[in-house]
């Protein structure tokens, strides 16, 4: 029997992803490249290291902002925004 | 504030963390196991998160089933998902050292399931935080598609995904052929392997003292094969300097590179593709043992240095022992190795420093406290794994020497290039730093930001290291390096605020 | 700058700090030729440490506020001079400081309304002047006061900018190389610097070795009380411009500074940067040049750095660092001639204000060393206060 996929959105737009994997792999598999702009000039960032040692690969998701996608396993009902390389002020 | 108290604390769960951690538990040791990993093995033997990656043929070492034991094992407490930001050392009780390990989320979200300890103690520490990837910067380096081939192997071993269809794998080391495989017979076009180094006279003689380690041999054959089948051509003496697309890599610029790595002129030929994983060898990660005070080994010819240790896996802090990629980069079996006598060591310490406190075996096996003797099957294991340790050194130090480390990717880069890719630094800023008076990496940092960002200079440490070097003409023992900083991941203040 | 050292120079400057830089910068232009010299290179001690502050707001009344003021005033001109050579990020954002209650904010008030008498400009501020200052302060403080005089600067561009001043007036800068002590002359005055590059004859030498200034005194052949009072600094993440728009920090700061205790002190201290993050300080303690980690201090900075602003409970600190400042036994500069050997002067012992202070330092070492009339009296930093070396307080 397969799995249930997990359900989630990235920018509004609703995506799947399987159990267990990470946000970045995720949108990898969906087509996505990028879902940061850099602070300065505003430049389009990915994966990179894909271990967690490089911080390119941030995102945004739910309250969190700035998170590792390559990390941080996606779950269902996750909203997963493109950031804009700053943590939270709120 | 939660506290894990342990008689050895081992950080990181590969090879060495997880020797480590077993030889230390065997012995009758309480072992609290870090690891930023969800699942042990490390980097070079990541298991599947996903089914689509528990589907995908493994190229490549696996864990051997002889470390399977450290998951359940009784006296090994595991904590995945979880690293370290600030550790110190102080006089404990009795006379011994006591060690004091700050821990944080990894991926910096709670999950579900992942031990709720933000402290640990422990009497000894096992180091075995490998090392990270070393990758230099070329134009269009920071397009989405560029990745590591360490990031490559970690997403199709990982997570059944790859991060683009018809790529290229450059760079120099012995990782690029196992990945380069890898990632062919998961169907991904590997339009080409390219190593920077070319092949010599020279690369031929020391690759010939190798050809003894016939199993090691047999599996650099095996990806060759693989690559044959797949029609993938490698080549020696090229290199990528380039990259283009629309926000993301669509094309490479593929040249030819003389032995330093200089770009051979009018050699360079464009090609399209949507992935390019690049790599340049690895660097110890060396700020765990620099926070707790260990000496560490300039590498000559290397851009990082690497921590010292003795016959017994112990740095130039007492209780504190390092296995693995930290004290020099030599690859898995090697690594194993260490840890075993890094947990040995680790143990055998305890008994001589701390003999009144007993180190509680929880199966009643008996105690092995106070005799301070050493088990005639204990001495006679750990003879057999020196011994071992030589030859997998003797094959670690042949194959670093056909990678030489080389400065002609210097001219790779324009001004503009991008060189601190988490503060967008470019280049060009480096030689004006230099220009206005900056000599040494500190300051070089201090008026250009570099190495100040999220990742606090992991990416661009070696690079801005050389970078700085040539640019005052000076070698790179004299310009210093981006230094260790006491927070060694990222904390909320919230965290810090409750954390002593 | 791995320049020859000069054979003889006009002065010898030690330390190629802020002091030092701003020093070199300001004997040159007097067309003097100097020499700098530092056993590392620009930016190897204090100043890449330092915060940048330039402070009005924190100085009791007295010579220190005096210096402080007229040195305000030439950084505002060296901002202007240096903007068209891309600047050293000056701010003149102004500070806040923060009273938590009644007591609090009496004692402030009281300190304001001191140093508007000696010429600092302030502004107390009720809750809700607070709040419009501040929007993310915590709810339910008392009050505080607005000091439109108190800037921030890149203090490690600033260094490589003075020095580039000083090299236009002639000056060389020399790295890696330490001094080893001073040869004297007739009447035992300064006559050369021995390094260990190389000897210079000189017949000024301005010791600006900030913490390390006491060390090089030594070796100068005299003695000079400063020593090494730890601060430890976070670092957070980049956060969304304008979330904390001034330096911002709570009124018993000014009791931290001027404490003769060794044992760690903390006040909080919070400011946003031009790159964006946000700095948490501040702590001070007597431990000699030590950096390892210190939990402690970090743990109390957090708590109280969050404590006035809620919201960094959940911004992530991604890196922390250590400075020395170098402090004097009455936490008063020591600027001046040395009292015992002639031609020899310090410019020191400014203990967190170094960045500040710097230019006004510089115009009266060079007032001093010129022989012609210091904007600011001098008599209150001699270093010849001091008639013996006091005894380690802490």
């Amino acid at each position: 029997m397969r799995a249930e996929r997990v359900r989630f959105t990235f920018d509004g737009r609703p995506l799947t992803a399987e159990p267990g994997q990470t946000v970045g792999a995720a949108l990898l598999a969906a087509g996505v490249r990028s879902w940061r702009r850099t602070r300065a000039g505003g430049r389009p960032r990915g994966l990179f290291c894909g271990i967690g040692a490089c911080f390119d690969c941030l995102v945004d998701v739910n309250d969190d902002r700035a998170v590792r996608a390559c990390l941080v396993p996606v779950r269902d009902g996750d909203q997963v925004r493109t950031s804009e390389s700053v943590g939270v002020d709120r | 504030m939660s506290t894990l108290v342990a008689d050895v604390a081992v950080v990181g769960a590969g090879p060495a963390g997880v020797a480590a951690a077993l030889a230390a538990a065997d012995l009758g040791a309480q072992v609290v196991l870090v690891d930023a990993g969800q699942a042990v093995g490390g980097q070079i033997y990541r298991q599947p998160a996903t089914a689509a990656a528990a589907g995908v043929t493994a190229v490549g070492p696996k864990m051997p089933r002889r470390l399977d034991r450290v998951v359940g094992h009784p006296r090994i407490k595991h904590l995945p998902g979880t690293v370290v930001w600030q550790a110190v050392s102080r006089a404990g009780g009795a006379g011994g050292v006591e060690f004091r390990l700050w821990l944080t989320s990894a991926s910096g979200r709670t999950e579900a399931g992942r031990s709720e300890a933000e402290h640990v103690v422990a009497r000894a520490v096992v180091v075995a935080s490998g090392a990270s990837e070393v990758v230099l910067p070329f134009p269009g380096w920071e397009l989405p598609g560029v990745t590591t081939v360490g990031a490559a192997q970690a997403l199709l071993k990982g997570q059944g995904v790859v991060a683009g269809r018809r790529v290229l794998v450059a760079g120099s080391g012995p990782l690029l052929l196992p990945a380069a495989a890898g990632l062919a017979e998961a169907g991904v076009e590997v339009v080409a392997v390219l190593e920077a180094n070319p092949v010599t006279l020279g690369t031929v003689a020391r690759g010939a003292r190798l050809a003894g380690f016939t199993k090691k041999v047999g599996e650099a054959a095996g990806y060759a094969r693989i690559l044959g089948q797949k029609r993938v051509p490698v080549r020696a003496g090229y290199a990528v300097t380039e990259c283009s697309g629309d926000g993301q890599v669509e094309r490479a610029v593929v040249s030819r590179v003389d032995r330093d790595w200089r770009v051979v002129p009018g050699s360079g030929r464009s090609l399209a593709v949507d992935a390019v994983h690049v790599s340049f060898g690895f660097s110890p990660a060396l700020e765990l043992p620099r926070l707790l005070g260990c000496a560490e080994l300039a590498q000559p010819g290397r851009p990082s240095a690497k921590v010292w240790c003795d016959a017994d896996q112990a740095t130039s802090q007492a209780g504190v022992f390092a296995a693995g990629e930290t004290t020099g980069v030599a690859g898995a079996e090697v690594a194993e190795l260490e840890g075993y006598l890094g947990g040995v060591s680790a143990v055998r310490y305890l008994r001589k420093t701390r003999p009144e406190v007993s180190l509680f075996n929880m199966d009643g096996e008996g105690l092995r406290a106070g005799s301070g003797e050493q088990d005639g099957q204990e001495v006679r294991a750990v003879q057999r794994v020196r011994a071992a340790l030589v030859r997998a050194r003797r094959f670690a130090d042949g194959l670093d020497a056909l990678y030489p480390w080389r400065d002609g990717w210097l001219e790779w880069a324009r001004p503009e290039t991008i060189l601190c890719r988490c503060e967008e630094v470019a280049w060009g800023a480096i030689e004006a730093a230099v220009a206005d008076g900056a000599r040494d990496v500190r300051a070089v940092k201090g008026v250009t930001r570099c190495g100040m960002g999220y990742c606090q200079g992991r990416v661009c440490g070696p690079a801005l290291q050389q970078a700085v070097a040539a640019a005052t003409r000076q070698g790179l023992s004299g310009v210093g390096d981006l230094g260790s900083r006491p927070v060694m991941a990222p904390v909320s203040l919230g965290t810090i605020a409750g954390s002593a | 700058m791995n320049e020859e050292l000069p054979p003889t120079a006009d002065a010898v400057v030690i330390g190629a700090g802020l002091v030092g830089a701003a020093t070199a910068a300001a004997l040159a232009a007097t067309g003097r030729r100097v020499l700098v010299v530092d056993r590392s290179g620009p930016l190897g001690g204090t100043t890449a440490a330092g915060e940048g502050n330039i402070l009005v707001s924190d100085k009791l009344p007295g010579p220190e506020l005096t210096l402080a003021l007229r040195s305000v005033a030439l950084w505002r001109e060296l901002a202007e001079a240096e903007k068209a050579a891309g600047g050293f990020e000056f701010e003149g954002k102004g500070g806040v400081v923060v009273a938590h209650d009644e007591a609090q904010r009496a004692a402030l008030l009281e300190l304001a309304g001191r140093q508007r008498a000696a010429g600092v400009e302030v502004t107390p501020l009720d809750p809700g002047g607070l709040a419009e200052a501040e929007p993310r302060l915590a709810p339910g403080l008392a009050g505080g006061a607005f000091y439109p005089q108190d800037s921030q600067v890149q203090p490690m561009k600033a260094v490589l900018a003075l020095l580039a001043r000083a090299r236009r007036e002639g000056a060389v800068v020399a790295g890696g190389a330490e001094v080893l002590g001073l040869e004297r002359g007739p009447g035992g005055a300064a006559g050369a610097v021995v390094t260990s590059r190389g000897r210079v004859a000189a017949p000024v030498v301005v010791n600006a070795a900030g913490p390390w200034s006491g060390a090089v005194a030594q070796r100068l052949g005299t003695s000079v009380p400063v020593r090494p009072r730890r601060g430890r600094i976070l670092v957070t993440e980049p956060l969304p411009a304008e979330v904390i728009r001034h330096k911002v920090y709570e009124a018993d700061y000014v009791g931290a500074v001027v404490s003769d205790s060794a044992a760690l002190r903390c006040s909080a201290v919070v400011e946003g940067t031009a790159s964006g993050t946000v700095l948490v300080g501040s702590s001070r303690d007597a431990a000699g040049f030590s950096a390892g980690p210190d939990p402690a201090a970090l743990a109390e900075m957090a708590r109280r750095a969050v404590r006035l602003f809620p919201f960094l409970a959940r911004v992530r600190a991604i890196r922390s660092y250590t400075g020395f400042r170098p402090a004097s036994p009455d936490h008063l500069p020591v600027i001046g001639a040395d009292a015992k050997v002639p031609g020899l002067f310090h410019a020191t012992g400014h203990e967190g204000a170094g960045i500040g202070l710097a230019p006004a330092t510089a115009e009266l070492i060079t007032a001093l060393v010129n022989g012609t009339e210091p904007v600011v009296d001098p008599a209150p930093f001699a270093p010849g206060r001091f008639t013996e070396v006091v005894a380690d307080a802490g």
